[in-house]
């Protein structure tokens, strides 16, 4: 009946092959038929029937059953933990089991049972080992820590982490209780309330696991660890595990009274201050951290229960389902599971050209030599090349400074990747071209006509424009169909989506490579159909001026930031209109004014700021006056409104600036802008910030809905309220038939773009 | 890949660029000798466009390879890229490295052992380290062999101030272990065997400064941007040895350099120590025509011969017939000659040597070849205003001698370069009009 879980009986010399490819049998046969003194490690393989080692309930229950057998079996010495797959070691609990929990008590229950599970492999009698080669999350590494030694494969696949808080949920098979109790307090902690995945050497480094092995040849490896633990009794990893503990730090902080009363105080206003008690996981997991950290050794079960009885409402919680849709969606658009060809990769070795040294080009180059390509940077001004380069070493050496992520090797490897030329030369073998030059139309089409005399006729011509029409840009190329739009987001290194723009001539294959690539240099690439703005920056305006609406009506702009700000948004949206540069927000806001009409019409403020010399950040001054060390204070000399004409509480300061998004957001639904209602959601989250605990701009909403009825009809009548009052903001029809029919937004028929749908249910099934 | 051995095939050469050449010590002193020939390799393959895959051996020469990168053409191949199962090996022939490699590509593809060959140069001068003496290793290891206190006191009593008297390996590579003489002192002999005067050199070094500042744009079309990571400080986009403003009076004030009291023999009339990295692509005629590439040049024929190691600079002149032999070409024939500056005094010694048949038969040559017609010697410049990053000058010669042709309506021309330890190089190329 066992499907995922194989045994083998053995010694310590390693069979040919992978682990995968040795022979193995279901545990029943294996322990039955194999029973000899002369085999006695019982080696068990995970290799699920999914390409993807998780922990289902019935897996978790197969394994009991076989951990039950073992226990039973005579002559046994050790046990050996190995993964099927060559980058999975256990990726962790099944998402799709947590999504359906509803209630409480079913996420206490499952926990409790998993826990169950995990205490019988620890009270295995004899030494247990986890080789850990590839990726080993959640449950799996809690499963790891559910045995004696750990070994972990030092290869690219390998990553070790506790990743439940970004799913909204505490660790739950005794990951909060077990893992203090190995590396200490500020060490789990850390792993546990940021998610962090950890290479092999980190994690030894962290005192998780106790060896690292090399990844070529990593059975023979493993087994001679084994060997050496087993010929000396764990004295071998009991000293170097004391030797990683005993820490000026750890007597400080952890291994007195009031060191911990510090850490956990220090440690909760750190994250009541970056959640805006917005993931409740958070202070949850810290909770459970210090119940089981205070008891002693033997009192492990009351820690247990305490941790299973957290998980059970957070994850029949609104917030984890927020959490898990985003990464659903994510994922999705990560897989590009839209793609009706196949998915094609641009391999490494082919080289990228990016035109132009600006921010946006440096920020592209310094992407691509990070994921491995090879990148030809072309400006036609050796001093504009000089300055971006220049920012280019300065940047990547900043990020490297203090960690031990690069050594020198690496960044001579990433270095010598790139070439750089005022010329237009050797661009004959280059497969994409990504432009960042000056946005004006008769500047990027001069460009891309130069470049299709020395291109290579498979060549992508990507346009990273946050403005021009793609459509209007391939008008008279010569192959227009290799035209595409991708627009990065600045800083490019850290935002983690890009529009993909598909111009009316533009081909399936360019947009499935341009996307693929997207991909390979860990973007999140969302479809947008050819029209002003764009999705992320059409959404934001009608955002940004509803800020400045408020401002010119009397409400102090700091009460706006703070109130973004505590609903979670990473910057308030005076700040952010700073950090884009007044006049380019002035710019854009023309923009779609031209394209879209009154209700986009820019607020006169925003002129008058920018007539006063203030620029936003990179003057020096705009909304905020900057001074040293990111200091910043609101600036005197912007007009205030004659007297304050109203008093907003933050509640009524969201909606009055989410509901022309969610408005505008409507409407990019009715235009067929994306594909669906996830992609606005997924876009506005890693395009903005917008807080992920919500699910999104538009999911909220649905969830609201769901809550108490009628959030789109709130929705329509504080919009029709504002347009009594003489503002152009009349709500759009899918809105009101939304309100209407008691639809929701996710829900909504997919039209012609249909198949490029990112949508979870794809996924699920 | 290997073709039947008996048919002669016909090396061309269908692209070619270098680095700016820097003198030492300045924009590029961080590069290391890898990096130079890396973005000139990358350039190169990008520049020609073909896959890295059809490339069947990488040879790079360098005289003083750094430690840290051992066979540094392999180091070179893997870093531009190439495609791992291409081979890549390294040469040494003092000043020659880089003309070594470019012959022993094209001496490869006539035998058909190859199709297509990087060859390159590369030095970084500013980077070549300073030695302890070997003293202060051994008695380091006497030291951390003592065990009791009294050994301890005895192995440190052994140390003297002169085990940590740096040893400098650029100067001992300049300098001919045989003949135990540096560089210059073999100009200097040549300056009393020819009775050159000191003018004649400052003029010859002068003119040097004036054609290179003259060609500037025509050198620019070979060199690459270079800038260097990871601070990326300037782009270095040309040589920046020649100089506009350089004159008879500011040469004629320096001093002598190598034999201070009567030596003529100046920093200014030779050769600076400078940085930078050159490479050619090579094929067999064939298959860059099925390639659909444009040949800019073919080899023709080359030579080396060894002469007098305390008389090295006159190595042009017994080298250069062998080689117009192997091509089948005439001296006459010639359009352009590239004659590597190592010293003025002995590029002018070679002009001597090359036309007068005395000079000739104490070289052991029947007659003399004839007349270098100034205007066709060195026509962009040369060393003394470029500067002579050793491993690098052979290739740098030949790209610039056939980028010359080229541009002059192609024929017939020489690079010829005197070597360290007394040879001579010489390369017969043909450039096909642009």
């Amino acid at each position: 009946m066992s499907e995922s879980w194989r045994v083998r009986r053995g010694d310590l010399q390693a069979p040919p092959g992978r682990p995968s490819e040795w022979d193995w049998l279901p545990p029943a046969r294996a322990l039955a038929e194999q029973s000899s003194s002369a085999a006695p490690i019982v080696h068990v393989l995970f290799d699920g029937p999914e390409t993807v080692n998780t922990l289902s309930e019935a897996v978790l229950t197969e394994l009991e059953a076989c951990i039950a057998l073992i226990a039973r079996a005579a002559g046994v010495q050790a046990l050996v933990l190995w993964s099927g797959k060559d980058d999975y070691f256990i990726a962790g609990a099944q998402i799709e089991e947590i999504e359906k929990i509803h209630d409480a008590a079913t996420g206490t229950r499952l926990a409790a049972f998993g826990q169950r599970v995990l205490a019988g492999l620890a009270s295995l009698p004899f030494p247990t080992f986890a080789v850990i080669s590839g990726a080993c999350f959640g449950g799996g590494l809690e499963l790891a820590l559910a045995m004696r030694y750990r070994l972990a494969v030092d290869s690219r696949a390998t990553r070790i982490g506790l990743p439940e808080v970004n799913l909204g949920i505490i660790p739950g098979f005794g990951g909060t209780q077990r893992l203090p109790r190995l590396v200490g307090l500020t060490k789990s902690l850390s792993l546990v309330l940021s998610g962090n995945r950890l290479p092999a050497t980190a994690a030894y480094r962290a005192g998780i696991v106790d060896f690292v092995v090399p990844a070529d040849g990593f059975a023979v490896a493993a087994l001679r660890a084994i060997e050496l633990v087993l010929s000396d009794g764990g004295r071998i990893v009991a000293t170097a595990r004391r030797r990683r503990q005993s820490t000026w730090q750890s007597f400080v902080l952890e291994r007195n009274p009031l060191g911990r009363a510090i850490t956990r105080w220090a440690t909760s206003r750190h994250i009541a201050r970056t959640t805006h008690g917005h993931y409740p996981a958070a202070p949850a997991a810290i909770d459970a951290v210090f119940r089981g950290f205070h008891r002693r050794r033997g009192d492990l079960a009351t820690g247990l229960r305490s941790e299973a009885e957290a998980v059970g409402p957070l994850a029949a919680g609104p917030v984890s389902k927020n959490l898990i849709s985003v990464f659903r969606n994510s994922e999705a658009a990560r897989r590009l599971t839209w793609l009706t060809g196949p998915r094609e990769e641009l391999p490494t070795t082919q080289t990228v050209a990016v035109l132009g040294a600006g921010v946006m080009g440096i920020g592209i180059v310094r992407l691509l030599l990070d994921k491995g390509y090879p990148v030809r940077l072309r400006d036609i001004g050796e001093q504009q090349l000089a300055r971006g380069l220049a920012q280019l070493g300065s940047g990547v050496l900043r990020s490297v400074r203090g960690s031990n992520r690069r050594n020198p090797r690496q960044l001579d490897d990433m270095f010598s990747r790139l070439t750089s030329t005022t010329k237009l030369e050797g661009f004959s073998a280059v497969s994409m071209v990504i432009e960042a030059i000056v946005e004006k139309m008769a500047i990027k089409k001069a460009v891309l006509r130069e470049f299709e005399n020395v291109l290579p006729a498979g060549a992508i011509f990507a346009s990273n424009t946050s403005a021009l029409s793609i459509s209007q840009l391939q008008t008279g190329a010569q192959v227009p169909s290799r035209v595409v739009g991708l627009h990065f987001f600045n800083p490019v290194h850290r935002m983690p989506l890009v529009e993909i723009i598909p111009g009316s001539q533009t081909s399936e294959r360019t947009v499935a490579i341009t996307a693929g690539l997207a991909a390979a240099l860990g973007k999140y690439p969302v479809v947008v159909k050819d029209s002003p703005g764009f999705l992320v920056n059409r959404l934001l305006m009608p955002y940004l001026s509803s800020a400045c609406r408020l401002l010119e009506q009397g409400v102090p702009g700091p009460t706006i930031d703070r109130a973004m700000e505590e609903f979670g948004m990473p910057m308030g949206p005076f700040r952010l209109l700073d950090e884009v540069g007044l006049d380019i927000a002035v710019e854009v806001g023309d923009t779609l004014f031209g394209a879209f009409g009154p209700r986009a019409e820019p607020r006169p403020i925003l002129r008058q700021v920018v007539d006063g010399g203030f620029l936003g950040r990179k003057s020096g001054a705009g909304f905020f006056v900057y001074g040293t060390h990111d200091r910043r204070t609101w600036n005197p000399k912007i007009p205030a409104a004659a007297q304050s004409t109203r008093q907003s509480s933050s509640a009524e300061i969201v909606d009055f600036l989410l509901d022309r998004m969610i408005d505008e957001a409507a409407r990019c639904l009715e235009e067929d802008i994306v594909a669906s209602a996830s992609s606005i959601d997924l876009a506005m989250i890693f395009g903005t910030g917008f807080p992920p605990y919500t699910g999104g701009p538009l999911r909220r909403v649905d969830v609201m809905n769901a809550e108490r009825q009628s959030a789109h009809g709130a929705i329509v009548e504080r919009l029709r309220g504002r347009a009594a009052g003489g503002e152009d903001c009349e709500p759009s029809e899918l809105l009101c038939a939304l309100a209407k029919t008691g639809g929701t937004f996710q829900e909504v028929a997919k039209g012609p773009n249909a198949q490029r749908v990112v949508h979870a249910e794809s996924e699920v099934k | 890949m290997v073709h039947n051995s008996a048919k002669v095939h016909k090396a061309v050469i269908v692209a070619g660029c270098r680095t700016p050449f820097v003198r030492a010590g300045a924009e590029l002193k961080d590069a290391p000798a890898w990096l130079l020939g890396t973005v000139v390799t990358r350039e190169l393959l990008l520049r020609s466009g073909i896959a890295t895959t059809e490339i069947d051996e990488v040879i790079f020469g360098c005289v003083a390879q750094p430690a840290d990168t051992a066979n540094i053409a392999r180091v070179i191949a893997l870093r531009a890229g190439i495609a791992k199962e291409v081979p890549a090996y390294t040469v040494a022939r003092n000043c020659a490295s880089g003309l070594e490699a470019v012959t022993q590509a094209a001496a490869k593809i006539a035998s058909g052992q190859a199709e297509v060959v990087l060859a390159g140069g590369v030095e970084s001068m500013s980077r070549i380290p300073l030695h302890y003496p070997l003293s202060f290793g051994w008695k380091m290891a006497a030291l951390s062999r003592a065990r009791r206190l009294g050994q301890r006191l005895g192995a440190l009593a052994a140390f003297r101030f002169a085990d940590l008297k740096p040893e400098i390996a650029l100067e001992q590579g300049l300098t001919d272990p045989v003949a135990g003489e540096i560089m210059g002192l073999t100009a200097e002999r040549l300056v009393r065997e020819f009775n050159i005067s000191r003018t004649q050199q400052d003029e010859y070094a002068l003119e040097s400064h004036q054609r290179a500042v003259r060609a500037r744009a025509k050198l620019q079309d070979e060199t690459i941007l270079v800038s260097v990571p990871p601070r990326f400080q300037n782009v270095v986009g040309a040589d920046v040895g020649p100089r506009e403003n350089q004159s008879l009076e500011a040469l004629s004030r320096m001093r002598p350099y190598f034999d201070r009291r009567l030596g003529t023999v100046t920093i200014g009339n030779s050769c600076g120590i400078t940085d930078g990295a050159a490479a050619l692509l090579i094929m067999n005629e064939t298959k860059a025509l099925a390639l659909g590439l444009t040949i800019l040049g073919r080899i023709a024929g080359f030579a080396y011969r060894g002469c007098d190691p305390g008389r090295m600079g006159l190595g042009p002149v017994v080298a250069t017939p062998i080689a117009l032999r192997h091509a089948g070409v005439r001296f006459q024939d010639l359009r352009c000659i590239e004659l590597n500056e190592a010293f003025a005094a002995q590029v002018l010694a070679c002009r001597m040597a090359f036309a007068t048949r005395a000079h000739a038969q104490r070289l052991g040559l029947d007659q003399a070849l004839g007349e270098i017609d100034p205007q066709r010697l060195n026509p962009n410049g040369g060393a003394i205003a470029l500067g002579h990053p050793v491993g690098a000058t052979g290739t740098r010669l030949l790209l610039t001698l056939m980028n010359e042709l080229r541009r002059t309506g192609g024929g017939f021309g020489l690079a010829t370069m005197c070597i360290g330890g007394g040879q001579g190089g010489a390369v017969v190329i043909e450039g096909l009009a642009a």
